[in-house]
């Protein structure tokens, strides 16, 4: 046992990422090229949603429907992204698969709960949208700032960082404030900045900005106060 | 008589002939000889540039990326390259070096070092077993216990399938000048070929004590992370530093040849093992290998400049 401490203690982040940026960036290509033309349906989706949400009309029956794209979409993330891909250059890749399927599963509680009690949700604000195009925009010009192939875009339902953007924001929003649900979400973060600490990547700073952004934004204008809080 | 990994190498040939034509098994492109180095134990010579494959080996089942890295291992054998160093750590490493290997007819002459990298002290034939079914091998030329992880289990079971002819080498390792002391215990009592540390230009910890003991046990030494990870060859480079100008009379033309220069020249160090994901990169790491090897006083010189900059 204290053989074994001893020989974990002595490793660094960048011992349990044994993978180059390249060959990171290109899961994103593979998996965009793999489920083409399911990133462009997801996002417009989403997009669509989003903006059913927004202007009020039948606005829990849109709610509902934005939280099944996001369960469905880090379903997908956690399948293809994680456990098809990731896992086969690093053991990590399995687990996070598992944690990114679970939190699919609590989304789809949610959704149907809400549905079910049919609760009065707030809209999803413009400064939530603002966030969420910016990182979208950041994720899409990436590619182009660093001379790789468009196809390696981060795109959302695809990709765990877009992912997680779209449903921290949705969250913030949210007029019953889950803490449960950003559990997850909030330990990709970390997770997210790890590898791109070690492998000198933008995508997990992106993230981060995302997150602090809406944070700020909530803690700042008292949203989350206003809020009914649940665990 | 024929090995088996020899008859294996020879139906591996007959079949896989038919199946890849785009590679065959690399002939040298060097005319220029190689710098050996002797394996203490066997008196056996290797080449003292070898390759490492931590990152960059690690692909997975992309055919692409699979396929650039079979043109890596293809023309480190034509520049006369051996050994290959590997581990569990690394990912799918093992897998696509295997997949390179088939590609290349199972070139010849690979000395293979592999690692054992499990927290249970039984598995030690099991691990081995599931990491020669990774490279396609029937058996290794070194094993290694990785970073010391549960190494009296492990070299104890290492010891015997060496005495039964299972394995040719066998040894210990660590990098990044972690656990120097427990390895100095280890190469004192017990009977190592290879050790492999971490050395280079900046990281020279191991002139001290470890360097000296493994030339006074007789035990081979592989260096990892020459290139402390890319860092120094990148800063560099970056840097756009000149060598100096009496770097040609030792026969160094760019910086990846001065840092594995000093490096194999040291009396104690019998092969470092950069590791590229990039064709040129590979030959000016092989290069290192050939022309004039400095002796004490130009590796001082290249130790005082180094530091100067």
């Amino acid at each position: 046992m204290i053989d074994w401490l001893s020989s974990v203690s002595s490793y660094s982040i960048v011992d349990f990422v044994p993978i180059e940026a390249e060959v990171y960036i290109r899961l994103f290509e593979r998996a965009n090229i793999m489920l083409w033309p399911l990133p462009f349906i997801g996002v417009l989706s989403f997009n669509f949603l989003l903006v059913a949400t927004y202007f009020k009309t039948r606005q829990n029956f849109w709610r509902c429907g934005l939280w099944l794209i996001l369960s469905l979409s880090w379903l997908l993330v956690g399948f293809v992204f994680f456990l098809q891909l990731l896992t086969e250059l690093n053991w990590i890749g399995h687990y996070l698969g598992m944690v990114f399927i679970t939190q699919s599963i609590g989304l789809l509680v949610i959704c149907l709960l809400d549905y079910s009690k049919a609760i009065h949700t707030h809209s999803i604000g413009p400064f939530e949208v603002a966030v969420i195009f910016l990182s979208f925009m950041a994720y899409a010009i990436v590619p182009w700032l660093s001379d790789r192939p468009w196809q390696s875009m981060e795109i959302f339902a695809i990709s765990p960082n877009p992912t997680c953007i779209a449903t921290l924001a949705v969250l913030f929003s949210s007029r019953i404030i889950r803490w449960w649900l950003f559990i997850i979400p909030s330990a990709w973060v970390g997770v997210s900045l790890s590898l791109s600490y070690a492998m000198g990547l933008y995508s997990g700073f992106i993230l981060l900005l995302a997150m602090i952004s809406l944070l700020t934004y909530h803690l700042l204008y008292g949203r989350i106060n206003n809020h009914t809080s649940t665990f | 008589m024929i090995t088996r990994r020899q008859l294996l190498q020879l139906f591996g040939s007959t079949f896989f002939s038919f199946s890849t034509p785009s590679f065959s098994k690399p002939k040298s492109i060097t005319s220029k000889p190689l710098h050996q180095k002797i394996i203490p134990s066997s008196q056996e010579s290797i080449c003292s540039v070898g390759m490492g494959t931590w990152q960059t080996f690690n692909v997975g089942s992309d055919p692409q990326l699979r396929a650039q890295r079979t043109q890596i291992v293809d023309l480190f054998f034509k520049l006369g390259g051996q050994m290959i160093d590997s581990s569990p750590m690394y990912g799918s490493s093992q897998q696509v070096i295997g997949h390179a290997l088939q590609e290349l007819d199972f070139p010849e002459p690979l000395f293979s070092a592999e690692k054992i990298w499990t927290n249970d002290g039984s598995a030690t034939r099991k691990h081995i077993e599931q990491i020669a079914n990774h490279w396609r091998v029937n058996n290794f030329d070194l094993m290694q216990v990785h970073n010391l992880l549960r190494w009296e289990d492990h070299l104890q079971e290492l010891k015997e399938m060496k005495s039964n002819g299972e394995l040719r080498y066998i040894g210990i390792t660590t990098s990044h000048g972690r656990r120097h002391k427990d390895l100095e215990k280890i190469m004192m009592t017990e009977p190592l070929d290879f050790v492999q540390l971490t050395y280079n230009l900046v990281d020279r910890e191991v002139e001290q004590r470890l360097l000296p003991l493994a030339l006074e046990k007789g035990i081979a030494v592989i260096v990892n992370r020459p290139f402390q990870g890319g860092y120094l060859i990148d800063h560099l480079q970056q840097r756009n530093q000149p060598l100096p100008s009496w770097a040609t009379s030792v026969d160094c033309h760019n910086w990846a040849q001065y840092l594995l220069k000093f490096i194999i020249s040291h009396p104690a160090v019998t092969c470092a093992i950069p590791a590229t994901t990039k064709l040129e990169h590979m030959r000016e790491n092989m290069s290192a290998a050939t022309g004039i090897i400095p002796n004490t006083k130009e590796r001082q010189a290249m130790l005082t400049y180094f530091q100067s900059i």
